[in-house]
């Protein structure tokens, strides 16, 4: 069977045929078609089942009462909706949740605004050296975070930064090697008459980045911005390392966490609406932008 | 799934959320596990000067508590805001001492901190994380030996600095099933570890298939609070020679204990016992079950169990439809002078040497430890064993049968809490980590396995 | 780049390098964020950790005392924790990496064949990578803890059922599911890769007679080569540095905090001790910051060394078309 895009299954029988095309495929063929179509989304579906089934059941925990949550009992009977209440009474959510938008907002902002000219720096201007910056740039994405965490945790407790959000927002605004690299890989798809034009009329670098590429690069810019958004919702190493002592701050992956080792008797019930609301909202924001999430994954990994 | 069902779907629940007046009841952003006492009807900050025109101050204390523990300490709490009405208190449960450790050493450290045992006391006196408040003793005069006893006062201070003070303390000893042992046929509560193996034996309930319905008594270290076995209470072990070395392979009561458990779990649970015990284990919920009602002990699925005398609280809280009656655990067979006593050893708190409001902190910690009436209410709501000479003389407190077998556990001079060194729980956890391989059978030579341990924990010290 | 006059009037060179000069400028001032960044946030960081791992430090209470080669001799000669914890490390990543890079392949091969419902499935596959990692664990924790669905399953199965995350032999396997769960990213990589495939390289070996194990072998590997070598460097260098799930479910399955209980990170037996784990327990919950930067470096030194291997090894399977890199 090949793999020609869109899928046209090529069986070996019609080559060895006559290569002027027959109009009706014999009606063995068909039926060969019609077994390899329902091999194919058999498989199909069975995957699909293995990848949504947990999140299945995840939702249907989350509507049981808690004794039920213990046994092994997979449909809630009674459906107890008030457990997504109740769970803002256990857990302060809204307030994480507030944690989490201010430091998943600030730190994209930051990203981005930070990134776009580093990016331009080294993929549209034209300078000795260029592809050497560039390399260190990416090999900073090679460096392991401990090897640099016990000194910046010192550097953020002298400046008693510990225990608020500005050790993860500020260091966002100081570029991100990940964006860079997208963002300067997409920079440079860009025609060079657009930017040279512009050039000869007489537009600074500025202008050009501003007019010229940041316009045509919307998409990869979009596709930054939620990587970065989402990096930041899921985050939870350094959250926990630099707030852990401060309840107040803590985001929605440290609370969740601190509520699953805190809650002795475990509570799975609450414990999975808890989940519930904490990936509800970066599903849905995937769902509305599928094609950018999905476009910007495939600039990293295919242009080499 | 179509965006529009997306969307529709998550406004619902954002409208759910709101509607239903979520944050909590006090509604000024007060987090859950949190409570403020003097904040609830005064918010803090705007509490009244005190008699002596001393400012409002706000004490921010942590503790180990949550759950039903801590709402109860919160109560206590109040009093002492009646007491004193210029200090309001704001509360955390669920702190760890690693997380005390790490707040003194971001320089975030709260005003006082309560700690779940006295591990890490040698750690926090000789660090200087804590205060010593031998300074404030002397400052009021007070003579802390007449107040508190003795063993008590050794587990919460260091090399004579005293950094801590004990607050409730616990007492291990033995739960059993009296509806269980009346139709085993058994009379009297075993009092040596061979009686506690015949007993188990009689007490245990198979199911067809051959895992356990009922277990006569658990011996894994991980379980529950049976780890307090292995501490060497009753066994008569030491933790440390004269010389502060390791004890572990020169003290030759160890080794016979794991050599008991080995067989224990033989005799009783049979070839697979280590398996058995293990899914057993797991099908009570694993660790977490300890603290919920699906406790193995209180759903009659355990007939003897040991554990603190905090149990009797979770009992009757729960309300654990069993019927039972507690003694002192079982001692080594060669050592029925110990019989009574048992690991004792509880709360300490104190104050972080960056704390901001020290002084006030200490009439916090004064009260909490030294006063009768505090102490007294502590021990009942939390029914964990007062800490003072006067309320160990309670008649409240001694009038509970079940209970009161542990305020005389806690006074039997062999009671004690292992001896403590400034690696703090470091050694407890090697330990703990060393029995469970040996029951897992990945300790092919005992002996030779403990000399391992014995110097893994000499050499720790040089990490300090 | 235009005519070249090879006679540079003194005034035109002048012109020449002020322009380079003002592009220097101009890239230096674009890249500054990222400059000052690179300083304080790694530059510092790395000399100030090496500095450390030859010194004793505990943090705020006393200044680093050096120590030479301590905590490296300790490491190597007094910690079996430390040989533990590179042991479960160097294990998830010798299964995981290429578990997940056979899933990324295969789950992408199903989805170039369907004609109807790609959208659906491509969507189910990958769902599961908006999941944040704290979600997933806590919901992973439920899903195999022993009374939950997939017990349940297995029973109906009558497949022996391990106690996943309370066993110490099953809590790692059940680490490479969780994992094994949110593979959708590395597929949309390869499925990008596989439909980039020219289409003419198939429809001649068709010609030839090939069958489908040939024309995977012989065309469709060596094409998505550089994304599967891509694919085997991330997950390498991310793969030693496992944190979170390990964290979260330690320590969920363990109990967490309880009186007088350390945290039961590595629950059960040390089986989920990793490397990172362990080196943030000595770092931030016993606060030997010198140990802990030392630990650091050696992992440090072991992740350039696979890299490097994998890059090197490269050159043998990674076929690059067109000659570009």
């Amino acid at each position: 069977m090949g793999l020609l895009p869109g899928g046209v299954p090529v069986s070996g029988a019609t080559v060895s045929a006559p290569i002027v095309r027959t109009r009706r495929r014999s009606a063995e063929a068909r039926r060969k078609d019609l077994l390899s179509s329902v091999a194919t989304h058999s498989v199909a579906i069975g995957l699909s089942a293995m990848f949504l089934l947990p999140l299945v059941f995840v939702v249907l925990t989350s509507l049981m009462t808690q004794h039920q949550s213990l046994t092994s009992d997979l449909i809630p009977h009674p459906i107890q909706w008030s457990n997504y209440r109740d769970i803002f009474n256990e857990q302060p959510m809204l307030l994480y949740g507030k944690n989490t938008v201010i430091y998943s907002v600030l730190a994209t902002v930051g990203v981005v605004l930070s990134s776009v000219p580093v990016a331009y720096a080294l993929g549209v201007i034209e300078w000795r050296g260029q592809r050497a910056a560039f390399l260190l740039v990416i090999a900073t994405m090679m460096l392991p975070t401990q090897v640099t965490v016990v000194p910046l945790y010192l550097i953020f407790v002298k400046l008693h930064w510990i225990d608020s959000l500005k050790p993860l927002i500020i260091p966002a605004f100081f570029g991100d090697a990940f964006s860079i690299f997208l963002l300067r890989q997409f920079f440079r798809t860009i025609p060079g008459e657009l930017v040279d034009a512009a050039r000869v009329d007489g537009a600074n670098e500025l202008q050009i980045m501003w007019h010229v590429v940041v316009k045509t690069a919307k998409p990869a810019i979009v596709a930054v911005a939620l990587f970065q958004f989402l990096y930041c919702w899921n985050d939870f190493f350094l959250p926990l390392l630099y707030t852990v002592n401060n309840p107040r701050i803590w985001t929605l992956s440290v609370g969740l966490q601190q509520f699953t080792g805190a809650h002795r008797g475990v509570l799975w019930n609450l414990q999975m609406a808890a989940s519930v609301l904490f990936m509800l909202p970066v599903i849905i924001l995937f769902l509305l932008a599928q094609k950018a999430f999905i476009e910007g994954i495939t600039l990293t990994g295919v242009k080499g | 799934m179509k965006r529009w069902s997306a969307m529709l779907v998550s406004l619902g629940l954002l409208a759910a959320a709101c509607s239903s007046g979520g944050g909590g009841s006090a509604g000024s952003g007060v987090t859950p596990a949190q409570c403020t006492a003097g904040g609830l009807t005064v918010a803090s900050g705007s509490v009244s000067p005190g008699p002596s025109g001393e400012a409002p101050v706000t004490l921010n204390i942590w503790s180990f508590y949550t759950g039903r523990e801590f709402k109860q300490y919160c109560s206590v709490l109040q009093d002492f805001h009646a007491k004193y009405p210029w200090i309001s208190i704001q509360h955390t449960g669920a702190k760890t001492d690693q997380d005390i450790v790490r707040a003194v050493n971001s320089g975030t450290a709260p005003d006082m901190m309560i700690s779940a045992g006295p591990d890490n006391v040698a750690k926090f006196c000789s660090s200087g994380a804590y205060k010593d408040l031998n300074q404030y003793l002397k400052a009021d005069g007070i003579d802390l030996s007449t107040i508190v006893p003795e063993p008590a006062s050794r587990y919460t201070s260091y090399n004579g600095v005293q950094c801590t003070l004990p607050v409730l303390s616990d007492a291990y000893g033995l739960y059993y099933n009296t509806a269980m042992f009346k139709k085993a046929g058994i009379t009297e509560p075993p009092k040596t570890l061979s009686q506690l193996e015949t007993d188990a034996k009689k007490l245990t309930v198979f199911n067809p298939d051959g895992s356990i319905k009922v277990a006569g008594w658990m011996p894994l270290q991980g379980f529950y609070e049976s780890t307090a076995l292995y501490n060497g209470n009753w066994t008569g072990g030491k933790w440390y020679d004269d010389a502060g070395k390791s004890a572990f392979a020169s003290d030759p009561s160890w080794a016979a204990l794991l050599q008991w458990q080995k067989d224990f779990i033989t005799n009783v649970y049979g070839t697979d016992g280590y398996t058995k015990l293990e899914q057993f284990f797991a099908k009570l919920g694993g660790p977490n079950s300890e603290w919920s009602t699906a406790q193995g002990f209180e759903t009659g699925q355990l007939a003897m169990a040991l554990d603190g005398e905090w149990r009797n609280a979770f009992i009757s809280d729960d309300k654990a439809d069993i019927k039972y009656a507690t003694a002192p655990f079982p001692v080594a067979d060669g050592q029925p002078d110990l019989y009574g006593s048992g690991q004792i050893g509880g709360d300490v708190i104190g104050i972080p040497s960056n704390a901001k409001n020290a002084d006030a902190a200490w009439l916090l910690l004064k009260y909490l430890a030294l006063d009768t009436q505090a102490e007294v209410k502590l021990a009942t709501i939390l029914k964990n064993v007062p800490t003072t000479f006067e309320s160990l003389k309670d008649p409240t407190l001694n009038s509970d049968p079940h209970f009161k077998v542990f305020m005389q556990i806690f006074g039997n001079p062999h009671s004690s809490f292992k001896q403590i060194t400034p690696i703090g729980d470091t050694d407890s956890n090697l330990w703990g980590s060393f029995v469970g391989k040996w029951e897992a059978g990945q300790v092919p030579d005992l002996n030779a396995g403990l000399q391992g341990l014995a110097t893994q924990i000499d050499q720790q010290s040089q990490l300090g | 780049m235009g005519t070249v006059n090879l006679e540079l009037s003194p005034a035109r060179r002048k012109a020449r390098r002020r322009r380079a000069r003002r592009r220097y400028l101009t890239v230096l001032l674009f890249m500054s964020p990222w400059i000052i960044g690179f300083l304080w946030l790694y530059v510092y960081p790395m000399f100030a950790s090496l500095y450390f791992s030859f010194t004793k430090y505990d943090g705020l209470l006393g200044s680093p005392r050096w120590t030479g080669l301590t905590n490296y001799r300790f490491m190597f000669t007094h910690d079996p924790l430390f040989w533990q914890s590179l042991r479960n490390t160097i294990w998830i990543v010798i299964v995981g990496v290429p578990l997940t890079i056979l899933l990324g392949v295969g789950t992408a091969y199903v989805l170039t064949k369907p004609r109807r419902g790609r959208s659906f499935y491509r969507l189910a596959f990958f769902v599961p990578t908006m999941v944040p990692a704290v979600a997933a664990s806590i919901a992973f924790l439920f899903l195999l803890n022993p009374s939950g669905p997939i017990d349940t399953a297995l029973r109906f199965f009558h497949i022996p059922r391990p106690l996943w995350f309370q066993d110490p032999q099953w809590s790692k396997p059940g680490l490479v599911l969780l994992g094994l769960w949110g593979v959708g990213s590395t597929m949309i990589i390869f499925l990008a890769a596989l439909l980039n495939v020219p289409s003419h390289l198939y429809e001649a070996a068709d010609i030839e007679g090939a069958n489908a194990w040939q024309k995977f072998r012989h065309i469709t590997l060596p094409m998505i080569s550089p994304v599967i070598f891509f694919s085997a460097v991330i997950g390498v260098i991310y793969g030693f540095q496992y944190f979170t799930e390990a964290y979260v479910i330690a320590q969920g399955a363990g109990g967490g905090t309880g009186p007088g209980s350390g945290s039961s990170l590595g629950y059960p037996l040390g089986s989920t001790l990793f490397y990172t784990i362990w080196l943030y327990q000595q770092g931030f919950e016993s606060f030997h910051l010198g140990y802990a930067s030392a630990m650091a470096w050696v992992l440090f030194v072991i992740v350039m060394a696979c890299t490097l291997v994998l890059i090197k090894s490269s050159n043998r399977w990674v076929y690059y078309q067109g000659g570009f890199r």
